[in-house]
This record gives structure tokens, sequence and C-alpha cells, in this order.
């Protein structure tokens, strides 16, 4: 798993980025929010101001009418006068400083008002009204009656024609003050809007996108997390069950070993205890083989040897080292080819060798009866060679297929106990097939029917690589009886230098009708090689005069076409591959039974 | 020896090849002496080549107990052990002196 650095670099950058400008917005707004409350605050004042302005003159046009009921309580004239005349005067100030104001306060805001103001001339009316009201006050002409009615009369002018003036544009301000209010309270919700609509978008672009980040990394951590104990646990048990594996075979060794000492110990016994501290001592090596290989794999230190090889071989190889096993079960083993196949592939022989042989071995392992085929199929269009391995053996759950390819779980703890095995194999297989250029599934299993895997592998073919016209041999293992052989017609040379060899397999194959020549050396043997033309030759390898490997590349001179089998006591794989490899067809191994050897004779006439 | 003698009872050549079995037993006696030389030499490579030999044909012939010597030889021959390969080379004597005996008197 691999955590996301450029994502955190790029979530970080953004989360910087928005809060800047979230920041910057939010001041504007503010910024814009006091400025907006500080003009409105400025005109409640304003407001204020005028409707105290207004207010005033409306109650100076009041006063006048107060200045009659002084006119009714103060007895003596000339007192009156005074007072009279002090009043006028205090008023005609504020008169004086209400028009000085109107001329000097021109606010754009209240234009209107000022204009009504200005317009109806309310200062001038009001400064009228307490000029009368002064030379009233200044005559000595009126009675004490006659001025309270001219006052009472001025009072009411300036209120009908002032008063209504000034009641209107009261109310007109009062009006604006509350509109106003209302501006302000509409912005400040504004404000408030905004803010909610800037800190969702942000959550939106930001966090939101964040912490579903945040929780996918979470899951992945957990994940990995849970991956990484599943692993470690999977190593533990695998180490356990390696350990287990390892110490059983030596155990056997060990112990047959020791009983091997015994000189009372019977023939089978001997024989019995020698096969078993053998087959257990190869299944330790193979293990062995198996804990080196998936070490590498693990490590990326698998090196891949590719090479122009020849496909037939590998098939022949595998078939020659599998047959027996196939043979011992009864089962059907046969190698056939889908389609025409090319002649060579460029790829690493070992390893490709390695998967079949895995693949086809498993198949055989897990079959108790019926057939395990190989088809081969070469992919033109994308240049891929495709092997199927099918068999009828015990098939995989669904459950185990999951798990199948996984170097350190097995497939079924209860299988590998039966059946034996590390559960390394297919692991190994699928991560060589992988550095092929290919991959290995399972195309399709039942439970009791049988699998199919299916290999694919990079064929690395050039325009110049020839496809095969005729398909290549296909090698099948009937279930033939060997009493029921007839090779009657066929001339066999069997060349072994211990006589009692050659008798012995004259005797086996006389019995089938063959024609059989015997040869007690090599060089005997490349003469009467030369001399007759023989349908198959069973050749020994250890010979004083010339070994079976010279006494092949001179057969070969002579005439290449007739299939010539090794005859040896060396039954190891590296024995069977280097007799391949020197271009032996077949591969039998001493100590041999009738039957084994005719049908391995049998079959190798047939094709 | 008397184990070898019930072995020895219970040996059967394959079919066609009764006729060869005294001549068999004959041969691996001399084979047997070249056996000795070997060991006495301490020249395990060449027993070791003589016991495989042997150990390719001699259950066919009805010789299974040779064959099963043949194993032990080959493996001791590997680790060195000349002393027990002296051990059963005087088995295997005793073995074939009993089965020329047997075979050749019609037994």
């Amino acid at each position: 798993m691999a955590f996301n650095n450029n994502l955190i670099f790029e979530t970080k950058k953004k989360l910087k980025t928005s809060g800047a400008i979230s920041l910057i917005f939010i001041m504007l707004i503010s910024s814009f929010y006091l400025y907006l409350n500080n003009q409105l605050v400025n005109d409640q004042k304003i407001f204020a101001e005028y409707s105290l302005k207004v207010k005033t003159q409306i109650f100076l046009i009041n006063d006048i009418l107060i200045l009659s009921e002084k006119v009714e309580s103060e007895p003596s004239r000339v007192v009156l006068k005074k007072e009279l005349l002090k009043e006028i005067f205090i008023y005609k100030n504020e008169v004086e400083k209400f028009q000085q104001w109107l001329l000097s306060e021109k606010n754009q805001n209240y234009e209107k008002l000022y204009l009504i103001l200005r317009d109806k001339k309310v200062a001038q009316k009001t400064e009228k009204y307490l000029n009368l009201a002064k030379s009233i006050a200044r005559s000595d002409k009126l009675s004490k009656q006659e001025i309270n009615v001219n006052i009472r009369s001025i009072a009411k002018a300036a209120s009908s024609g002032l008063g209504e003036i000034l009641e209107d544009v009261t109310f007109n301000i009062e009006n604006k003050r509350i509109e106003s209010l209302k501006e302000l309270e509409i912005l400040s919700w504004i404000n408030v809007l905004v803010i909610l609509i800037l800190f969702i978008v942000v959550w939106i672009y930001i966090y939101k996108s964040l912490f579903s980040i945040i929780l996918s990394q979470d899951e992945k951590i957990t994940d990995f997390v849970v991956k990484v104990e599943s692993a470690s646990k999977s190593k533990t048990n695998f180490l356990a069950n390696i350990s287990h594996e390892i110490r059983t075979p030596m155990t056997v060794i060990i112990g047959y070993i020791d009983l091997l000492k015994n000189d009372d110990l019977k023939r089978h016994e001997k024989e019995e205890a020698i096969s078993l501290v053998s087959d257990n001592a190869h299944h330790l090596l193979s293990l062995i083989n198996e804990i080196l290989d998936i070490s590498k794999i693990e490590s990326n230190k698998v090196h891949y040897n590719f090479k122009d090889i020849e496909l037939s071989e590998i098939f022949t190889s595998t078939y020659g080292l599998l047959k027996v096993k196939a043979e011992e079960k009864k089962i059907d083993f046969s190698f056939k080819n889908i389609n025409h196949l090319p002649e060579h592939i460029y790829t690493d022989e070992k390893r490709l060798k390695q998967i079949i042989f895995n693949l086809v071995g498993n198949a055989l392992k897990f079959t108790d009866e019926g057939f395990v085929k190989v088809e081969s199929e070469y992919k033109e269009a994308s240049d891929t060679l495709v092997v199927y391995v099918k068999d009828s053996g015990i098939g995989i759950t669904a459950e185990q297929s999951k798990r199948l390819f996984r170097p350190f779980e097995q497939g079924n703890e209860k299988v590998n106990r039966v059946y034996g095995g590390t559960g390394l194999g297919l692991a190994i297989s699928q991560s060589l097939a992988r550095g092929l250029g290919g991959d290995l599934k399972i195309l399709q299993t039942q439970v009791g029917k049988g699998t199919t895997f299916v290999l694919t592998i990079d064929a690395g073919t050039s325009e110049t690589t020839r496809i095969i016209d005729t398909p290549c041999e296909n090698y099948t293992s009937e279930v033939v009886d060997h009493n029921d052989v007839d090779l009657t017609g066929k001339k066999i040379l069997i060349v072994d230098d211990a006589k009692e060899n050659s008798r012995l397999f004259n005797a086996y194959l006389s019995s089938t009708g063959a024609a059989i020549s015997l040869a007690h050396g090599g060089k005997d043997a490349v003469k009467q090689y030369q001399d007759t033309t023989f349908d198959l030759v069973l050749l020994d390898l250890q010979m004083p005069d010339i070994d079976g490997y010279q006494a092949l590349v001179l057969m070969k001179k002579h005439n290449n076409k007739i299939p010539i089998l090794a005859l040896t006591a060396h039954a190891m794989d590296e024995e069977r591959i280097k007799t391949k490899e020197a271009g032996f067809v077949g591969h039998l191994t001493k100590p041999i039974t009738a039957e084994d050897l005719i049908l391995g004779v049998f079959h190798h006439l047939k094709k | 020896m008397k184990i070898i003698d019930e072995l020895i009872e219970k040996e059967k050549p394959n079919k066609g090849l009764e006729i060869f079995c005294e001549e068999f037993a004959k041969d691996r006696i001399e084979e047997l002496s070249e056996l000795l030389l070997c060991v006495n030499n301490a020249d395990l490579t060449s027993a070791a080549k003589i016991v495989h030999k042997w150990k390719g044909f001699s259950a066919p012939y009805g010789f299974n107990y040779l064959e099963a010597m043949s194993k032990e030889i080959e493996v001791l021959a590997k680790q060195n052990n000349l002393d027990e390969i002296k051990v059963i080379a005087e088995k295997i004597e005793y073995y074939l002196n009993e089965k020329r005996r047997i075979i050749s008197n019609g037994i």
C-alpha cells in the first residue's frame, strides 16, 4: 500500500488557499458590514438631529401659544412687554440657528427633507411669526386683551401653516429612520447568510473531500494493518507448517536409518525402509527447493534466462517424467495441441518446465481416477502460448480458490495432510508465470468433478518463427494391459553390457511377438544399428567400451528417425532431463518390470 | 544365516528366466570376488559399480536378497563404511553359494 503524499500535499495547499480566501472574504464582508453599519448609525444620528431640529421648531410654534398665556397672567403691562420681548428674542435666536443649520446641513440622504423644509421656508415663516409677535409686544397702543388675541391668532396661523409641514417632515424622518433600521437588520441577516454560505462552500469544497480522503486513507490503513497482521499470522502458521513438513520426513529418515542398522531386519522390511528413506529424502529436497524459490520470489531475486527453446521438448520432458505416476494410478494422461504451435518460443526454459511440471504433477496428485489432459494453443494475435491443464480430480471449493495462490496460506490443511505438500507450488508457479509475461489462473473447478488451470505466457515469437504445419506429437498414456500388447513384426535392439539384463529384457519383450536383437556393448550396438533397420532401440548408458551417450550420437548420425530409449539404473529427474537433452526419446529405469518395459516400448512404437 | 535360508526358500525367478539362474549365481560369485578385492583395496567406487549392476537385474532372476544387499552396499559405499560392506559381503557369499547349490540340485 502506498500513502499518497501528493494527495496530502495538495490537500494542505487547498486548505491554506481556501483558508486565506475565506479570511479575506470574511474581512471584506465584515468591513463592508461595518461600513454600512457605520453609515446607518450615522444616519440614525442625523435622523435624531433632524428630528430634534424640526421638533424644536414645532415646540417654538407651540411656545408662541404660551406667550398668549403670559399676556393673560401678567398683570403689569410693562413687565409683560419685557417678558414677551425676552421670550421672542430667545425664540428668534433659535429660529436663526435653525435657519443656519438648514443652510449648512446638506445631507444627500435627506435632501428631500431638506428641500421640503427649505421650499416651505419653515425658518423664514417662523421668524415672520415671531417678528409679528415682537411688534405686537412692543406696541404701546394695544391693550392686554388685544395683545392676547393677536398672539393667539399668530400662534394658530403658525401652527396651521408650519406645524403640519413640520409634523409631516418629522413623520418622514421617522419613517426613514425605521427604514434604515430595517435595512440594518436585513444587512445583518445577509451577512450571517453569506458567512453561512461561505462556510458551506468551504465545507463542501475542502473539508468534505478532505474527510472522505481521511476516511478512505483510514480504511486503507486499517485494511493494510489487517493484511499485515494476517500475513504475519500466515507466515507464523507457514513457518510452523514448514517446520512440521521438514521434521516429518527427517523423523522418518533418521528413524529408518537407525532401524536399518539392525541386522535382524527381514528383507522386505529393509526394502521398505530404504524406499521410505529415499522417498522422504526426495520430498525434503523438493521442499527445500520450493522454500528457496518462494524466498527468491518474495525478495524479487528471481533471475530469468530468456532464450529460444523448443516447445515440444518441454511437453515431452514433462510427459516422460510424469507418465509413470499416471500409469500407476491408471489415469488417462495426454498432451494435445488445440492448434498449430510455434516450433520455438522465447522464454525461460527452466521456469516454464517448472510451472508445467508443477501443474501437471498437482493434477496427477489430486486425481485418483479419470484423466489428466494438457492442451495447448497458440494465440497469434497476442503472441501468447496458452496451456490448459484439466483433471477429473477432487476439485477446489470457492473458499480454497481464494487462498490457492497465496504463498503462506494453504488451500486446505486437511487436503495437505492427506495429499501432502507445502502449498507453495501454485504461488511459485503463478509468480513465475507472471515473470514470463503471462499468468496462471483457475479456469473452472467443481468439487468432486475436477479442475482446469490455464497458464498463459508470452511466446516472444518473431516473424521468422516457424509455425509447425503438423501438430506436435501428442502423448497419451491410455490404460493398456501389457499382456495384450502385440509387437509382432517389430524389430527391437537391446543394448546392455550385462547379459543378465539382455536376457531379462529379451524374455520380457519376446512375449509380445517382437523380434529381439541383443548387443553387449556400445560399439556392437552401433554396428548392428547400421546394418539393420530397427523399429526401436533400448540403450544402456553405462557400458565399458563406449557409453550410451556416445553410442546414441553415432546411431543418430546414421539414422535419427528411430526412437532410442535410455535404459538405466539412474532414476533421478536430473538424469531424465540429461537423457532427454541428449536426444533419447524416453527413459526407462532399471530395475524394470515386464509391464513397464512392454508398455514403455509399446507407447514409443505407437507414435 | 537362518534368515537367509528362509529368504532363499521364498525367492522365485520370473517366467522364462529359470534356465539362466544357475549361470547367474555362478557369475555373481565370480563378481563377488572382484567386489571383495575392491573393498579390501578401499576402491569403493568400483565396488559401487558392481553392486549397482546387481541391483538392476537381480530380482527378476529370483535373487531378491542380492538386490536388497546391493542397495545397502551402494549406500554404505557412499558413506565409506568398509566394515559394514565386508559384513554384508560375507552374507552375500553364503547366500550365493547356497542359491547355486539349491539351483544345481534342482531344489
